[in-house]
């Protein structure tokens, strides 16, 4: 007889799924510092447009924070602190956020280079594949090892020690 | 869950009750039903279903960060327990679910060597094992065929007779970027074999080299056991309890097992069994023994000696990730290994260490997992700033070698019961005390060193090299360990408690030392050995 028993019935025990949205949204000053930061850590080059030049930089910042959603406050928290650097002071005070509380950096870089590389404009930019189903050939194995380049291996013999 | 099946749990004398679900609770759930036993799991969490997985998600990258986090502390799903790790070197990873901690593991499928077996023999060092590796091929055997491991037969590291039952997948432009290298310099290095089936097999799908196995597949293609052993065994009979978290394991006036106490949703249960099973690797099996302390029993089950919590080994590992400007395509799957190496594992005084590492290349899939995390370890203006571009374009074709370091076993490297922390079930939790050893530390500068001269031969334009491995050491070995005397060992070979007769330990635990190979291949050859003699000791009992 197959038995499967659920104790919890409404609650996930193993997976934590992302959320749609984050505990509440970004208010316009946070935004605004989530610009700053982003345009400081990616600033435009050759063509390519800055952290925040991205057409959907809201909405995009907004589904990263949904989805790192546990760690929300820290990174409100920041933002609030940030908020009152000046931008030409931002770079400076980045690093030194790294250096001191690196876990809270890595939250904010994360979400902003998260947001950036996922945005329609960078897609496109780099054509960098997202993980899809690419079975290989069914002889591509085969063919790979029939060009001999496992020969000079098998040749040198066994390189384990025997043991009683 | 009703009172009815409350009291049916409560009366039933199972002939076995398994604690844990991965690997080796998986193996033996199968093994006793197949033989017509009855048979219990209870598993402290529930299932995560290939549809559940990051890659299911846009933002994949920042999904797996957020909710399928490798420590059990950043992670914090309800089925988890937390850890203290204030005094390690290393914060170990697991998974709390069906399968346990194979849900992420990348499925690297490789046999610990003749040597690893000897190594007081050979090495002056730690303790030889109970057991060889021609006693333990056959089980390596058998459940290699049953999960469908894909490989090449004949690697020159092993004793002849390997021989994986699929296929390999293709090296692709990357393997043989990597192999070509190993060629140039003369060093050992073969396909690997991995847990990921090249065609279907059994419950499992064949890899369509998604690349994000680490993650969890899903195409279903990865032998995560509650994919890979699960359903063959409840089809079999075996019964399996999710969010059922055991709080002890329980005995009598004479100290056998009588069977494991657990709760689920606040409510506590017995469950009785003949044999108790333990397979909850090597930090919540020590845990739970030291839980589990009584009249009998005053300092934790099957602890007479001493050493139940103590020679933690937690493989620490290490990477070189290479920057190429070829197109390596990279971001191809599976991760998994495309080739391993075994050219240092054996000792060679001469390096200044015993024992020594395997090296394995994978893919990178990923710009945030292998551009911008690893370049955080460079100056700030390396990653941040005009460079930022850069990264992500060099990102795209990159080969991960990374190396298992053998930690040898030592007592103060050891799981303790945290005497504050808790779980959420007002459960003590572990402690984890864990410093790397000289040797450790030695070899591990070799090999980085090495991985470094295999990218540059390669023609590499740029080495990113990450000696402490975050998120890595998943493998728990070694806090219940096997021999034959009863004063240095806490199971015998077949995992059987020297001190309680009818308890088995079968996880990493009851390794004796922790090798260079990635080590689930070898917990579950050793469960199913363990469950095969299980069988016999029913069928005496009977």
């Amino acid at each position: 007889m197959v038995t499967v028993q659920q104790a919890h019935t409404n609650e996930r025990l193993s997976v934590s799924m992302p959320r749609q949205a984050p505990p509440r949204n970004f208010t316009d000053l946070e935004m605004q510092t989530l610009r700053v930061v982003a345009d400081t850590l990616i600033p435009a080059a050759n063509g390519n447009p800055s952290g925040s030049g991205l057409a959907k930089f809201e909405s995009l910042v907004t589904r990263a924070a949904a989805i790192l959603d546990k760690h929300f406050a820290t990174l409100t928290a920041i933002l609030g602190e940030l908020s009152a650097i000046p931008s030409e002071q931002m770079w400076d005070r980045l690093r030194e956020l790294e250096a001191q509380d690196n876990e809270t950096f890595y939250l904010l870089s994360t979400l902003l280079a998260g947001a950036y590389l996922y945005s329609d404009e960078m897609k496109a930019e780099l054509q960098y594949p997202a993980p899809h189903r690419n079975p290989p050939g069914l002889f591509d194995a085969a063919d790979e090892l029939s060009t001999g380049i496992l020969d000079p291996v098998i040749e040198r013999g066994p390189i384990f020690v025997r043991v009683d | 869950m009703g009172r009815k099946m409350d009291a049916a749990l409560e009366e039933d004398v199972y002939d076995a009750v398994i604690i844990g679900s991965g690997p080796s609770g998986a193996i033996t759930a199968h093994t006793l039903a197949m033989a017509g036993f009855r048979v219990i799991c209870l598993e402290q969490g529930d299932y995560a279903l290939p549809s559940d997985y990051a890659a299911n998600h846009d933002m994949w990258e920042l999904v797996a960060r957020g909710h399928w986090q490798a420590e059990p502390n950043r992670r914090g799903n309800p089925a988890d327990y937390p850890l203290n790790v204030s005094e390690t070197d290393l914060a170990p990873s697991m998974y709390n679910a069906v399968g346990g901690s194979t849900i992420h593991y990348s499925a690297l499928w490789s046999r610990l060597a003749p040597s690893d077996f000897r190594v007081r023999t050979l090495d002056g060092v730690a303790d030889d094992w109970p057991i060889s590796y021609d006693k333990l091929a056959p089980f390596y055997d058998e459940v290699d065929d049953f999960i469908g491991v894909s490989g090449v037969e004949g690697d020159t590291a092993y004793p002849e007779g390997l021989s994986p039952k699929l296929p390999p997948m293709p090296l692709g432009k990357l393997g043989l970027k990597a192999a070509g290298a190993m060629n140039e310099l003369g060093w050992h290095w073969w396909p690997h074999a991995n847990a990921i089936p090249s065609q279907k097999i059994g419950s499992l799908a064949a890899c369509a080299r998604w690349g994000t196995c680490i993650q969890g597949c899903p195409e279903g293609a990865k032998a995560s056991f509650d994919m890979a052993y699960w359903p063959a065994a409840i089809k079999a009979g075996a019964k399996l309890v999710t969010g059922a978290r055991v709080s002890r394991i329980t005995t009598d006036e004479s100290g056998a097992a009588t069977g494991a106490a657990w709760i689920s949703k606040g409510t506590r249960y017995h469950t009785r069994a003949k044999q108790v099973v333990v397979c909850a690797n090597g930090i919540g099996t020590p845990r739970l023994l030291l839980l589990s302390a009584s009249e009998q029993h005053p300092h934790g089950l099957a602890n007479s000696s001493g050493l139940v919590g103590k020679n933690l080994m937690l493989h620490p590992n290490c990477t070189v990730i290479g920057y190429y400007d070829e197109d390596l395509e990279s971001w191809r799957g599976p991760v998994g290994s495309v080739i391993s190496s075994m050219q240092f594992f054996e000792t060679d005084r001469s390096r200044g260490f015993v024992r020594g590492p395997k090296l394995h290349a994978c893919p990178t899939p990923g710009l945030l997992f292998n551009g911008i995390d690893p370049h955080r370890l460079l100056p700030f203006d390396a990653l941040w700033g005009a460079n930022f571009h850069h990264v992500i374009r060099d990102a795209r074709n990159a080969i991960f070698w990374g190396a298992n370091i053998d930690d040898l076993p030592e007592e103060s490297n050891r799981v303790t019961l945290d005497p504050d922390l808790c779980d959420g079930d007002g459960i003590p939790a572990p402690k984890i005390s864990y410093r790397y050893s000289e040797n450790t530390l030695k070899m591990r500068s070799y090999v980085m060193g090495k991985l470094a001269e295999i990218h540059k031969v390669a023609g590499a334009k740029k080495l990113v090299e990450i000696a402490d491995l975050k998120g890595e050491p998943g493998h728990l070995l070694g806090t219940g360990r096997m021999g034959q005397d009863a004063k240095t060992s806490v199971v015998d070979e077949y995992g059987r408690a020297h001190d309680v007769p009818n308890l088995v330990i079968s996880d990493g635990s009851i390794f004796v030392t922790g090798g260079a190979a990635n080590p689930t291949s070898t917990i579950a050859a050793l469960a199913l050995r363990n469950a095969k003699q299980l069988i016999a000791t029913l069928n005496e009992a009977n």
